[in-house]
């Protein structure tokens, strides 16, 4: 075992960052170079094939493109949820790819906040716990009265206490991204949030997003196979086959 | 065809073969419990077999068998000559003598006539070979054996064969070597022939036989035979089924083997969870495969049948593993028993192996049954997976929570049988309804256990966040979250962890009664029986004249002897006793029951010709001071009022205790079973010892021991026969604990995208594996605190409802804290450590490919 | 005089004497015998038996022939039994062996009351009363003696060789008539005939250098009996200690010396059970009592082979004889016994 209990206890946070603060107080720009992940096996995939993007602070950028084309992998990629075969990815100056496991685990922790098509939510935790929990696993004493803050933003206060599997599909994408928020995070990662809701209630999703991202200055990167999903960011790319494409 | 091929390779071949360590535990427990009932069972059915065999060597052909409370005197036997024409007759001697060359063992001796014996028992004479050999090669002290007997002690026809017999040290010569027939051959190894005068003579029961064995022809008209036989015989004597000592040898272990057998069952019920476990496990795993297979079109019945296969596998693996590991287990669970049966309640027993054919039948039959029927449950599950991925295993969960109400009234109702149960009297002698008791408690147990598990999680989390951050409420919610699972897991740990502690206090309860019961009754400095080679209980007797002897020892103050025997009521077996009340009359020091004055109690018990009983005489027999007792005697059965009842720790049998001289006068039976030695004033007992072993050399030959020597062979005897139930405890325990780390790895691998996801929102490794510590800890802290209670009740059943059933002994409650918390505090330690490999399997959830899995 | 010897059947199978005296040694002082005292058993014997063989006749005129035999050796009893069919020419034997036990097997002492299962024979008042039964077959004769015990040897003392212990005593009744029944398969065949009855008890000691005996008992239609035993050794002669008696129809006793006795088998007769080859007609001469007479068995096989009991292989069987005593032509019945021949004999000497 790497670690033991007094590590459970109590992280060591990275020394050259005051504790507890995100590393980037404000929107981060974005920049990937020849961004490569090739994931091994009998036959190996190439999920992206050498990707150059460039993203601005603040920016709202789409990722369109089919299933299995690679916008997952750059979202995870930039999320610190995987790394990169080849390629470098900086946000907001800083080289993930080049961060140790500790530091990537406070990257994800403080800096990005992901909403995911489905299974967002701890089903045994109430709402409330599933926000408050990346600021408790910061331990923070403010997780919960910053859970309150942001669920009565998203409009779920009055659910604080329910169960994900008592929410519809939209209230719990809602609550994801109150959850994605409870650190302060400035980059906030949305992997096809509205594919499961139907119309209205992606609609109003989306809308969400992109307010939020107004409000707090957030760089919010939407990857969606729909171009109306899209419809609000303020750029759009597409990736297909692991590459960027045109248009 | 194929596709039920293929549906099988990708739900459950493929995964088997991509991750095989999962199915060791779920297979290792099944292995265990199949084991455990296997090695049970046919150590159950070695025994009594073996006291079938035994008895049948001894009853060979014959239709019935005369006996009588003092034996047939031979004199009888006249009135048997009318069965020549309808068959024949053959008395016996029996008796036991101990070898006396070095291997201390005991060995059955049969006194038959010994020319004419061939009609009712199939022995013949091997070596030398023809039968009028045996005319020739009797004579005073002649016997024969059988050839493994003599290969075991080195003996040949013509080798002297040292024994005590009688108290008496004789030396015996082997005029041949026996072969046994049918039934008998196994038992008939371990028998002495001789002739019906040496019998007599060397075990000191001259004039009488001990059984009267009849032979009727075919055809013959048995009723008419038996009537008459009966309208002749003396009024003592009685006519009954020629094995009656198979069915007595049954009935005095019977509570023994019965105790044996739950815990058995206990283990593979234990067994059991741990399938139903597994199963789910692989359901919840797979369900997207089984989504996937809906949509393009797999019937509910393939998904079901395919999880039934599953289950099946398991089962027929682990039955297998069990099957091979049984044998050996079998072996050494009937060593351990068939020593603690001959040590403590039949000397001569010799319980070999039967076949274990059918014991490894049932055990496979209940295993694989055991598998399949866990399998069900979680396979109908896996038949209600939804095609489309849109619901979460949360829905599942909230059905299951609307009906835990009922569930807690259920328990309840459960618990409230159980009490009711517990006051009901035993059922022939059975303490059945105190084991429907138990079962009741269990039951209460399993349908409470997802209450206790959802009310700690929940109470659980605000109190963990605070002492532990987030891993606290993670752990406690993921121990609320799977209320089927661990609730499984949690009774069966609780369930095995407080039958352990319950023995523990009704072990440590009944020693401490037995050790003080020991302090105050074993009042004399030595005490003196036959010798009795290894066998600690009472072998043989002594001649009369021993008393005289020993009272002419210098330095001996007092001596006290005291007679005991087999007796049987209806073919139910008891000690029948004398020994002298002036003696407690003067110096009490036999505790009775209710508190009565030793003293005044023997001395009315004296005067008025009235029988002392012991307490599991009045338990089982059902009777009281100012009842009555009936005792067989050799002129027809007498009633004796019973003066008092003393308690008796040292069998389960029961005595009835009769004042010596009312003894003799009834019985005539001048024997010694043992004799209570006082030395006198300033005589040091272990230098008195030597004194008597020294003037009895040649003579007699005599077990002696001191009072303290006395004292630890009863706690030794007494631990002895707890020690096989120690051992299944320990079994039924690791299991559980099996069962608990199967659950844990189940809540670690049906995770994974829960921490694959935890990981993604920046939780580090060590949190997760802290939170799978704390469900772990918690787990086991519910468990155990369960088991405490489940504990509490399953001792008061035993203590004060099954024990006085089936044995029928006063005991005092004695709670031994340090172990009992050291117990706890082990298992409890136990199931946390259970938690260690499954945190790193969460800990090392790849958080990319986790969320990757649609 | 003569006697039977008894079957090898002992305690102590090395009893062969060490030594042989030339002149006999002195046998134990043996008191009067007196009856029916000495009918009974006499415990301090090592070897005792109670000897029945008899010839019988229905009222066709069938000839039977049976032997009843009780022995007590030390603790055991044992039995043979024996029925020849004259008229079948058919042989059939049991035998029994038990522990000395009451209802089982016992000897009375006092008087003759001997029983083994539910073989049985007792005396009162002179009238002996013998049961033999097997199977289907149940034999109940009464036998009165026709004359009183004849006592062999020196009032009963019998010696059988020059060894300390080679003698018995010997008690026989030469003559009974025996009447009674044979109820077979539910059907009842009235009987008579006549019978004879030894009776010997001693230490049972083995005569030096004997491999056997013949032993012939013949009643004639005159009154008188004759008995003659000759101990063969191993090359087939009889030895000096073989004898016989002759009883007249009244008058005392004619003891006979073995040399006046001129005897000759004159055909044989092979056992297909034991393959033993037995004498199986004899010529008998003596001179002094101007007796002749040609003895036949009744049945050539009337061999027992009683490995259960007494472990020996012999011939008793029911015999006729014809030929002259005093000039007059005379025939007799009786019976013959004949050990030694079929090789599992007398332990000690054939092959144990």
């Amino acid at each position: 075992m790497a670690g033991n209990l007094s590590d459970i206890l109590a992280d060591v946070p990275l020394s050259s960052v005051p504790a507890g603060s995100p590393s980037v107080s404000e929107a981060p720009a974005i920049a990937c170079r020849e961004l490569r992940k090739v994931y091994g096996g009998a036959e190996p995939v190439i999920a992206l094939a050498g990707v150059d993007l460039a993203v601005a602070a603040g920016e709202f950028l789409g990722v369109l493109g089919p299933s299995g084309g690679g916008k997952s992998t750059l979202l995870h990629l930039l999320g610190g949820i995987d790394r990169a075969t080849s390629g470098t990815v900086s946000v907001g100056g800083r080289d993930v790819g080049g961060l140790s496991e500790r530091e990537l685990t406070l990257y994800r922790r403080r800096d990005v906040g992901m909403v995911f098509q489905f299974f967002n939510l701890l089903p045994h935790l109430t709402v409330r716990e599933n926000v408050e929990l990346p600021r408790l696993l910061d331990r923070r004493p403010d997780a919960s009265s910053r859970a309150g803050d942001l669920l009565g933003r998203v409009g779920l206060a009055h659910r604080a206490a329910a169960h994900p599997y008592e929410l519809s599909g939209g209230e719990m994408q809602r609550v994801a991204i109150a959850r994605a928020l409870v650190t302060g995070a400035r980059l906030l990662l949305a992997d096809e949030p509205t594919g499961n809701l139907d119309t209205r209630n992606g609609d109003q999703v989306l809308a969400l997003l992109d307010e939020i991202r107004r409000e707090r200055g957030v760089t919010l990167i939407l990857a969606t196979h729909s171009h109306a999903a899209a419809g609000r960011a303020d750029r759009r790319i597409e990736i297909r086959d692991g590459r960027l494409v045109a248009g | 065809m194929l596709a039920f091929r293929f549906v099988v390779r990708a739900l459950v071949t493929g995964p088997a073969r991509r991750h095989p360590l999962r199915l060791v535990l779920p297979v290792a427990g099944v292995a265990i419990g199949v084991a455990a009932i296997a090695a049970i069972h046919h150590a159950n059915r070695s025994v009594t077999e073996s006291f079938r065999a035994a008895a049948a060597s001894v009853a060979g052909r014959s239709d019935f068998t005369v006996s009588g409370p003092a034996g047939v005197p031979l004199e009888a036997l006249r009135a048997f000559s009318f069965l020549w024409d309808v068959g024949s007759f053959a008395p016996a001697v029996t008796g036991i003598v101990v070898l006396q060359d070095g291997t201390g063992e005991a060995a059955d001796l049969l006194g038959v006539d010994i020319a004419g014996d061939g009609a009712v028992r199939s022995w013949e004479l091997v070596s030398p070979a023809d039968r009028a050999s045996l005319v020739r090669l009797s004579g005073q002290n002649t016997v024969f054996v059988s050839e493994t007997f003599a290969r075991r002690h080195a003996l040949r026809p013509g080798s002297p064969m040292r024994v005590v017999a009688g108290g008496v040290p004789r030396v015996l010569t082997v005029g041949g070597l026996l072969r046994f027939s049918g039934i008998a051959r196994a038992a008939g190894e371990d028998l002495v022939i001789t002739d019906l005068t040496t019998a007599q003579r060397i075990l000191g029961k001259s004039g009488r036989a001990d059984r009267v064995d009849v032979v009727l022809r075919p055809g013959a008209d048995r009723a008419s035979a038996r009537r008459t036989l009966a309208s002749q015989l003396a009024p003592g004597l009685r006519i009954e089924a020629p094995d009656r000592s198979a069915a007595s040898a049954d009935r005095m272990v019977r509570a023994f083997r019965f105790n044996l057998n739950a815990l058995g069952s206990l283990t593979l019920l234990v067994g059991v969870f741990l399938i139903a476990n597994a199963v789910s496990i692989s359901v919840l795993r797979r369900r997207p495969e089984i989504a996937t297979l809906k949509a393009v079109g797999a019937s509910r019945s393939l998904i079901f049948a395919v999880f039934l296969i599953e289950g099946a596998a398991i089962g027929a693996a682990g039955t297998a593993i069990g099957e091979a590991g049984g044998i050996f287990l079998a072996r050494a669970a009937l060593h351990a028993i068939g020593g603690t049966i001959s040590n403590i309640y039949l000397p001569t027993a010799r319980i070999s192996g039967g076949s274990y054919g059918s014991p490894a039948l049932l055990a496979a039959v209940v295993g694989f049954g055991a598998a399949l029927l866990a399998t069900v449950i979680p396979a109908a599950e896996a038949t209600r997976v939804p095609p489309s991925p849109a619901m979460r295993a949360g829905s599942v969960e909230a059905v299951r929570r609307t009906r835990l109400v009922p569930r807690a009234l259920a328990a309840a109702g459960a618990l409230a049988l159980a009490a009711a149960a517990s006051f009901l009297p035993p059922l022939d002698g059975f303490p059945f309804f105190g084991f429907s008791s138990v079962g009741l408690v269990v039951a209460a147990l399993a349908l409470a256990a997802p209450l206790f598990v959802l009310t700690v999680a929940r109470a659980s989390g605000r109190p963990l966040r605070g002492l532990l951050g987030a891993p606290g409420p993670l752990g406690a919610g993921f121990f609320g979250g799977a209320l089927a699972r661990n609730g499984i897991a949690v009774t069966a740990l609780a369930m095995a962890l407080g039958m352990t502690l319950a023995m523990i206090v009704t072990v440590a309860s009944i020693r401490e009664t037995v050790r003080v019961w020991v302090e105050t009754t074993l009042r004399s400095d030595l005490w003196v029986k036959a010798a009795a080679g290894k066998s600690s209980g009472l072998v043989g007797d002594l001649p009369e004249d021993v008393v005289a002897f020993l009272s002419a020892v210098p330095g001996v103050a007092a001596v006290d002897p005291f007679r005991a025997r087999e007796a049987d009521l209806d073919g139910r077996p008891y000690t029948l006793g004398s020994g002298d009340f002036r003696v407690v009359a003067k110096i009490g020091g036999l505790p009775f029951v209710g508190g009565a004055d030793a003293r005044t109690t023997a001395e009315r018990a004296r005067r008025e010709n009235a029988a002392l009983i012991s307490e599991p005489y009045a338990r089982r027999f059902g009777v009281a001071t100012g009842g009555r007792v009936t005792v067989a005697t050799p002129s027809g059965p007498r009633s004796f009022p019973v003066a008092g009842v003393y308690r008796d720790y040292s069998n389960d049998r029961g005595t009835v205790m009769l004042d010596r001289a009312l003894y003799l006068a009834i019985f005539g039976d001048r024997r010694v079973t043992s004799v209570a030695v006082l030395a006198g004033a300033g005589v040091d007992p272990a230098v008195l010892r030597r004194a008597i072993a020294i003037a009895a050399r040649g003579r007699y030959a005599l077990s002696i021991s001191t009072n303290r020597e006395l004292r630890r062979e009863v706690l030794r005897i007494f631990d002895g026969t707890f020690a096989v139930t120690r051992g299944l405890e320990a079994i039924a325990v690791a299991v559980a604990i099996l069962g608990i780390a199967n659950a844990l790895l189940a809540s670690a691998v049906e995770r994974r995208r829960a921490f694959g996801l935890l990981r993604a929102i920046g939780a580090s490794r060590e949190q997760i594996r802290g939170a799978v510590l704390v469900e772990a800890t918690l787990t086991g802290l519910v468990a155990t605190a369960a088991a405490t209670a489940a504990a509490a009740a399953f001792a008061y059943l035993l203590l004060a409802v099954i024990n006085p059933q089936s044995f029928g002994w006063t005991v005092s409650l004695a709670v031994p804290v340090s172990t009992l918390a050291g117990a706890a505090a082990l298992v409890l330690a136990a199931s946390i450590l259970a938690g260690v490999f499954p945190g790193r399997l969460a800990a090392a959830v790849d958080p990319a490919a986790s969320l990757a899995e649609e | 005089m003569t006697s039977r010897f008894p079957f090898p059947v002992s305690r102590f199978p090395a009893l062969v004497l060490v030594f042989a005296l030339a002149t006999p040694a002195p046998a134990p002082p043996p008191g009067p015998l007196a009856f029916p005292r000495d009918h009974g058993s006499h415990p301090s014997a090592a070897i005792e038996w109670w000897y029945y063989t008899g010839n019988l006749a229905d009222a066709a005129g069938h000839a039977y022939g049976f032997q009843l035999t009780f022995f007590r050796v030390g603790d055991f009893a044992l039995a043979h039994g024996a029925w020849t069919d004259g008229a079948r020419k058919t042989f059939d034997f049991r035998e029994k062996a038990h522990l000395t036990l009451p209802g089982i097997a016992e000897f009375a002492e006092g008087r003759l009351e001997v029983s083994n299962e539910d073989w049985s024979a007792s005396e009162r008042a002179g009238i002996h009363r013998l049961r033999l039964r097997w199977e289907n077959r149940t034999l109940d004769l009464d036998l009165t003696a026709s004359k009183p015990p004849v006592l062999q040897g020196e009032k009963g003392l019998s010696r059988k060789g020059p060894g300390e212990g080679e003698y018995s005593h010997y008690v026989s009744i030469s003559r009974l008539s025996a009447a009674g029944a044979l109820v077979e398969n539910g059907r009842r065949t009235p009987l008579s005939g006549a019978a004879w009855f030894d009776h010997e008890w001693g230490p049972g000691a083995l005569p030096q250098g004997a491999a056997g005996w013949d032993w012939f008992a013949l009643q004639l239609d005159d009154g008188s009996e004759l008995m003659l035993y000759r101990i063969r050794t191993k090359e087939g002669r009889a030895t000096p200690f073989s004898s016989g008696v002759f009883v007249p129809p009244t008058g005392p006793t004619v003891p006979l010396r073995f040399d006046e006795v001129r005897f000759r088998s004159t055909r044989e007769w092979r056992s297909p059970r034991s393959g033993g080859v037995y004498p199986a007609a004899w010529e008998v001469a003596i001179p002094r009592l101007a007796l002749e007479l040609t003895v036949q068995p009744l049945v050539a096989d009337q061999e027992l082979v009683t490995g259960r009991s007494t472990g020996v292989t012999y011939w008793e069987g029911a015999c006729r004889a014809a030929g002259r005593r005093g000039g007059r032509p005379v025939s007799a019945r009786g019976y013959a016994e004949l050990t030694g021949y079929a090789g599992r004999d007398v332990p000690g000497f054939s092959g144990r």
